[in-house]
């Protein structure tokens, strides 16, 4: 117990991080073996007999699926901000300019409370606490919550302990898109009076400067609520498939700004 | 069944947890196959054993897990306690015991983890939902899988059974 609590004060404050590096080191050639026998067990698992062809097929349209929602969503989302911009100011858009780094999932944490992934890159490889991780097709899979050297840990945005600012792109509805034990997303603190349907989708609105306006979360898929409610009850699907990722992007440009209260 | 056998396997099985598990999730969930292997080697190979096993075995899952390093090592400690209870008696239940002890331990685990993380300034983890979500089933799972462990580890430790065993 006492030596727990040590390595956890030591963890605090990085001191910890030469064995965590080194034992990363030291297993990765073994999980990658043990991942390497244990994906085709998966996959015969998840698709026996020849449901197998279909399933990839299945698995190319849900990327392009993806790929294009998060297109329309981009364009709505452009043209939406254009009209705005042109009225204000001349701002670029955020997400053009934008640098990514690919990564690999290599392990998720056992842990069933968590929802976070182990990605192959590191500090060494740029990667700071904070930045913002996509899917291939853009749509917001997590954040960066903590770096070591050669690898770091993403929490995902279907954890418990992830809130991103978020708006129905249709209504321009605001609210915070929070995880849960259940693997799904709600989108808290949507006024009563948001004109909010299913099949709307729910995109990042930038406010608080912990992600970039624009990268798609996901679609609703319930509005609930009594009427004396002060907010709406709003579940979302995430558009990526969270469960089954492999490759990541990592957005390296973005630095999270920390907002202060004036 | 040598003592020596346990470390790496206990490494492994935290590897699998890692690598492996979440590929054949069920529902979003997973057993932890560490800690029904702690709480098996306790009840079938008795507490000179697996009094150095738990640290290790927490310490192999901390440098797997997204946690701080340190935090499945106090997760997995009150089997330590459990250990002192089962010394206590004098005769055991076996299987039943082990499903008993996984049962109290995964409670025990999810709580510290969930502890570790509230003192930690993380926010958003409700001990109920927890508990009904995650808890309960998980504990579930690890009573599924303590029943072939048990039976590997007894069946390799013929030398240590005693009468009142399963």
């Amino acid at each position: 117990m006492t030596a727990g609590l040590i390595l956890i004060a030591l963890s605090g404050i990085g001191l910890t991080r030469p064995v965590e590096n080194a034992s990363y080191q030291l297993l990765s050639p073994l999980e990658t073996l043990l991942r390497s026998l244990a994906e085709p067990i998966a996959n015969v698992v998840t698709n026996y007999g020849d449901v197998k062809d279909l399933t990839a097929q299945n698995e190319q349209l849900r990327a392009e699926n993806e790929r294009l929602n998060s297109e329309i969503a981009r364009l709505r989302e452009d043209a939406t901000q254009r009209e705005q911009l042109e009225r204000l100011l001349n701002v670029k858009n955020a997400l053009k300019d934008q640098t990514f780094a690919t990564g690999h999932i290599f392990a998720r944490d056992p842990s069933n409370l968590r929802q976070v992934i182990a990605v192959d890159l590191g500090s060494n490889d740029g990667i700071k606490k904070g930045m913002p991780v996509v899917t291939e097709g853009n749509t917001l899979v997590g954040t960066v919550t903590r770096v070591e050297d050669s690898y770091s840990w993403v929490t995902l945005v279907t954890d418990v302990d992830s809130g991103v600012s978020a708006l129905v792109q249709e209504s321009r509805a605001q609210g915070v898109v929070s995880g849960g034990y259940n693997r799904r997303l709600s989108m808290e603190f949507v006024s009563q009076g948001s004109a909010v349907k299913e099949g709307d989708t729910v995109i990042t609105s930038g406010l608080g400067g912990g992600y970039p306006a624009g990268l798609v979360i996901g679609k609703v898929t319930g509005v609930g609520g009594e009427r004396q409610d002060i907010f709406r009850a709003v579940t979302v699907e995430p558009l990526a498939s969270l469960s089954k990722l492999e490759t990541v992007l990592i957005m390296t440009s973005f630095t999270p700004k920390k907002v202060v209260t004036p | 069944m040598s003592f020596y056998v346990a470390l790496p396997l206990l490494l492994l099985l935290a590897l699998v947890e890692a690598v492996v598990e979440p590929m054949f999730r069920i529902a979003g969930l997973q057993p932890n196959l560490v800690l029904a292997l702690l709480t098996v080697w306790l009840i079938v190979r008795g507490q000179n054993e697996a009094f150095f096993l738990i640290p290790a075995g927490g310490l192999f899952l901390g440098l797997v897990d997204g946690a701080p390093l340190g935090t499945a090592l106090i997760a997995l400690a009150p089997l330590v306690l459990l250990q002192d209870i089962r010394g206590s008696q004098l005769t055991e239940g076996g299987l039943v015991m082990a499903l008993i002890f996984v049962v109290i331990m995964t409670f025990a685990y999810h709580v510290t983890y969930l502890g570790v993380f509230i003192l930690r300034g993380e926010s958003g983890f409700g001990v109920i939902s927890a508990a009904t979500r995650v808890i309960i089933p998980t504990a579930l799972l690890n009573c599924v899988a303590v029943i072939p462990l048990y039976w590997v580890v007894n069946m390799f430790s013929g030398e240590l059974r005693r009468p009142g065993y399963i």
